[in-house]
């Protein structure tokens, strides 16, 4: 074993010293180096996670890598078979110890060249990130990297091995290589050598993607182990020498090797397959468009049980529903990792059953009352991309929320309103209670209002008892940033630069106390300490204006649209980006506001229109009054952050776009700027009545309008009516 | 009369035997090119296959086969076409015939007319069989990228002294294109994008400005084979 263990690393050692002494291999360093820098976005540096730098850099050098280790491969792996070589065949070690020395020494080349990219990008986190972001960097590398270069390396030594020819082989590779990245096809984008388009996120990883990626890369680790022993049988069989005698034991066990890993193989495709195709699922999505069906539901209790470690949830769901007609249908919107496990009634002669996500229940003739109706079910949470994968799909999935509004694995837990993850989504819940196991009493827990929280021994349990329909999570790994005084910000460790942190959340802080000044009723001496928190996978957010609770998307499209505007500001387009952006953190903060306790999606499918620029017209509604309410709420809203010079600005901007419906630069980054005509002009006379009647009027009309009339947009005369009902006065 | 026809005769024979010098050359310097131009020509046949594409699809298609795949044949095989001698320590040899910039000019023709040779029967293949299509401007698409790998990856190649430096710039250059295909139009502009037509069609931003752009190529090609003959030096000459 030892002489083969030697022959091995000295092949490897002299394979690389070959290498390394040719100047295409730093070559291959400068290009290596070239590509990992284009693969960062400079831009958005301070903005970048540690494990998304990892990511990209790693994607970028493992697509154009496949490329390239072909071509410095191929001419090493065929040298001993040229005619010069021939003083090799007669030396007495074995074919594959010097072979695999080879593979091996071609691989340490390989890895050699990517050191100078390597530690410009562990200098980059380091910088940002401290040590952890260089371990993050290792980590990714060696998940992404590794196993796509070690394949492409064992498949070139055995198409060499075929073809005898390192021309031949490039040009045979380098086709097939470019025509699988370029060409491929696969919506989930991780078919190719070196996936891409998976998702990843300083909190929780791989997240949804996480199970794909694994099995994609075990696959290629697998198949390059299977490839180096086939390409030794190859070489057995063309070498110019006969090799001493095998034994009978020595082909069992080869035989044995090259089945065993045949069949590890056919596994992990199987499961890649069904992975995928799990992932791939079209997503349901009918209930954003039509909850109507909520009107039905007179009591709605649900009791969690989530089992952390495994994500498994089991869930049981008391609901009384009010029907005059004998038989009823009711959509049941559950998760399709959940399935239902049991249906029972309150009443032995309601019958009641659940087929392909609608409930059906036959009540006895002449039934006036209510129907109570317990639901049990239980499953894992399947995230399909189409919930948060904005590359795959494009259009109308593009703008939906995150409508699973849930995610369990071992380290985070997380559950939003109105998610699939119990039955109805989008109604009005009573009581909820969720058991968490196992307790983790050392974890971050976020939840808003809570009525009691109880820990026993492998359970922590939490139930509410009032609306809002509560928001929750729960991890390991959060740390608390101090914004203000009384606010806090709960981040994945690896987020972005504690700097960039302040700049771009602190203006959320201030806003929840404008919120809590102008909008909120009662008391609020004695409110807790405002939380930002920032998560995964959702794409709006969600606000609770009771417990003062912000949760905001990781994957923001207010950092992008707050780069541009400062790299605007550099050029002088706009010469105040912090306003512009503060402004824009106004008219999300209203809206999350407004749709604290009422399911309103299409409200919030509101922002920077560069990434709503598709928005299908069955989306956009006409919401002109409470778009005109809302924006010019915000902009109030936002004053002791932009001042009153700004405010008179974009208002005598609204004032030009009414005669004039084209676009105007200086508003580009302004909401204003997709505003239709009639909007600006209600926000004009809104403008107006504030000027007129002074600030109490105008928050009192707009608590009462959202008291009142919720998601529903009054034509322009009612809202006239509403005006002078509520305030005494006529809208100016 | 009788001059004349000798004339005739003796300009048929410097002819016949220029093409076998060419015919020579190409067999001597590149064997490969023999068998691999014909055979990669014949892969691009498979696209007969395909009967449900529609005409769009199938003009994007051909200019894949003419922009991507060729070029990349003609790029390989052209950058060995004296260093493949030198690494291979035999480059005395050929050396000894004529100057090496001659030599390489006259290979590199030699295999620019096997390329188009075969070139030009692949496109009549499609002109009557998959897709009316100009044979001109494909033969004009694919020679033009052809010269521009060909002078890039001669010219990385002289520099660093070995072939595996040339496909690797080339490569390089060919995958940025392909891969990310936005990124480098984004860079290179219309002018100097390698696969216009096929972008364009891919793209549906249109291919009206393609004369532009594969007339650029020719030129930066050209160029660069220029810049490739100066890098022959003559001491890489190894005889006095």
């Amino acid at each position: 074993m030892i002489p083969h263990l030697r022959t091995i690393i000295k092949t490897a050692c002299y394979e690389w010293k070959i290498q390394v002494r040719q100047r295409t291999i730093w070559m291959l360093a400068g290009l290596f180096f070239l590509v990992g820098w284009f693969s960062v976005d400079h831009n958005s540096l301070p903005w970048l996670s540690a494990i998304s730098i990892a990511k990209s850099t790693s994607q970028g050098l493992g697509l154009f890598g496949s490329l390239f280790v072909v071509i410095v491969a191929s001419p090493a792996f065929v040298r001993e078979f040229q005619a010069t070589h021939n003083f090799y065949w007669s030396r007495p070690f074995s074919n594959y110890d010097y072979i695999i020395g080879k593979y091996v020494g071609v691989c340490i080349a390989i890895c050699t060249t990517l050191i100078p990219i390597g530690a410009w990008v562990a200098w980059l986190e380091s910088t940002l990130h401290g040590l952890r972001g260089i371990v993050i960097q290792i980590q990714v590398w060696a998940v992404i990297l590794v196993p796509t270069l070690m394949s492409l390396l064992a498949i070139t030594l055995l198409v060499s091995l075929v073809l005898r020819r390192a021309l031949w082989t490039s040009l045979v590779m380098v086709l097939i290589i470019g025509s699988v990245l370029a060409l491929n096809l696969d919506v989930t984008h991780l078919s190719g050598f070196a996936p891409y388009g998976i998702y990843v996120s300083p909190l929780i990883g791989y997240g949804p993607d996480g199970r794909l990626l694994e099995l994609h890369r075990v696959f290629y680790t697998e198949l390059s182990f299977l490839t180096l022993i086939l390409g030794l049988l190859i070489a057995d069989i063309i070498a110019p020498r006969l090799e001493r005698k095998s034994n009978l034991i020595r082909y069992a066990a080869g035989f044995l090797t090259i089945t065993s890993i045949l069949i590890m193989i056919y596994g992990t495709t199987i499961c890649y397959r069904q992975e995928s195709k799990v992932l791939s699922t079209q997503p349901t999505y009918e209930y954003w468009k039509d909850y109507s069906y909520c009107s039905m539901i007179h009591s709605y209790q649900i009791d969690l049980t989530i089992e952390q470690a495994t994500g498994h949830i089991a869930g049981k769901v008391r609901v009384g529903l009010h029907s005059s007609d004998t038989f009823t249908q009711v959509p049941v919107y559950l998760n399709t990792g959940l399935q239902i496990t049991n249906i029972s009634t309150s009443q032995p002669t309601v019958m009641a059953g659940v087929n392909e996500g609608v409930l059906s229940f036959t009540l006895p003739s002449r039934w006036r009352g209510i129907v109570f109706l317990t639901l049990e079910y239980a499953g894992v949470l399947h995230i399909s991309r189409g919930f948060y994968d904005t590359i795959s799909y494009g259009g109308e999935r593009d703008v939906m929320p995150f409508l699973v509004g849930g995610y369990v694995d071992a380290g985070t837990v997380f559950l939003t309103r109105d998610g699939n993850w119990h039955p109805f989504p989008g109604c009005h819940v009573d009581t909820l209670t969720i058991k968490l196991s196992p307790p983790h009493l050392n974890s971050e827990i976020m939840s808003t209002t809570a009525t009691t929280r109880l820990y026993s021994s492998d359970q922590l349990i939490l139930t509410w008892e009032q609306p809002p329909l509560p928001l929750l999570i729960r991890t390991t790994n959060y740390r608390t940033v101090q914004l203000r005084e009384d606010s806090i910000l709960l981040v994945a460790p690896d987020y972005m630069t504690q700097e960039k942190l302040n700049e771009f959340y602190t203006p959320y802080a201030i806003l929840i106390e404008q919120i809590d000044t102008h909008l909120r009723q009662g008391d609020i001496s004695d409110s807790p300490p405002s939380q930002i928190a920032i998560l995964p996978l959702i794409k709006y957010g969600r606000y609770d204006p009771v417990s003062r609770s912000l949760f905001l998307p990781e994957r923001d499209s207010m950092m992008w649209l707050y780069e541009r505007l400062l790299a605007y500001g550099e050029s002088g387009a706009l010469d105040r980006p912090d306003l512009f952006y503060s402004r824009w953190v106004a008219e999300r903060m209203m809206r999350l506001w407004w749709c604290s306790d009422i399911f309103c999606p299409t409200l919030q499918v509101y922002g920077p229109r560069i990434s709503f620029q598709n928005i299908p017209a069955s989306i956009e509604s006409d919401k002109t009054t409470l778009n005109a309410l809302i924006s010019y709420a915000a902009l109030r809203l936002v004053e002791p952050l932009v001042g009153q010079e700004f405010i008179d600005n974009e208002i005598n901007i609204r004032g030009q776009m009414i005669d004039y419906t084209t676009f105007v630069w200086t508003s580009g980054f302004l909401p204003l700027a997709s505003e239709s005509p009639a909007t600006n002009r209600i926000v004009i006379r809104l403008n107006e009545f504030w000027n007129e009647h002074g600030a109490d009027a105008f928050w009192n009309l707009v608590r009462n309008y959202h008291y009142l009339y919720g998601t529903t947009s009054l034509p322009e005369d009612e809202f006239e009516n509403f005006v002078e009902q509520v305030t005494g006065v006529n809208l100016p | 009369m009788v001059s004349s026809k000798l004339t005739i005769y003796a300009l048929g024979d410097m002819y016949k035997n220029w093409l076998k010098l060419l015919w020579y050359e190409n067999l001597v310097s590149s064997p490969s090119a023999m068998w691999m131009l014909p055979l990669v020509s014949g892969g691009g046949l498979l696209l007969l296959v395909d009967i449900h594409a529609d005409a769009f699809m199938r003009f994007e298609q051909i200019a894949a086969v003419a922009e991507i795949i060729m070029p990349l044949a003609v790029m390989f095989i052209s950058t060995g076409l004296v260093l493949r001698e030198r690494e291979e320590n035999s480059l005395v040899f050929a050396a000894i015939r004529s100057s090496l910039t001659v030599l390489w000019v006259r290979r590199l023709c030699a295999l620019f007319l096997w390329y188009s040779f075969w070139l030009g029967i692949l496109m009549t293949i499609y002109n009557f069989f998959y897709l009316p299509i100009s044979i001109v401007q494909m033969v004009f698409a694919s020679v033009s990228v052809s010269l521009v790998l060909t002078g890039v990856s001669s010219v990385a190649s002289l520099i660093m002294r070995e072939m595996s430096a040339g496909y690797l710039i080339g490569t390089f250059l060919w995958g940025t294109c392909l891969i990310a295909h936005k990124f480098s139009y984004s860079i290179l502009g219309s002018r100097l994008y390698l696969f216009y037509l096929w972008f364009g069609m891919q793209e549906e931003i249109g291919i009206d400005g393609w004369v532009l752009n594969k007339l650029s190529l020719t030129i930066a090609g050209v160029m660069f084979i220029l810049i490739a003959v100066f890098l022959l030096r003559s001491r890489e000459r190894f005889f006095t």
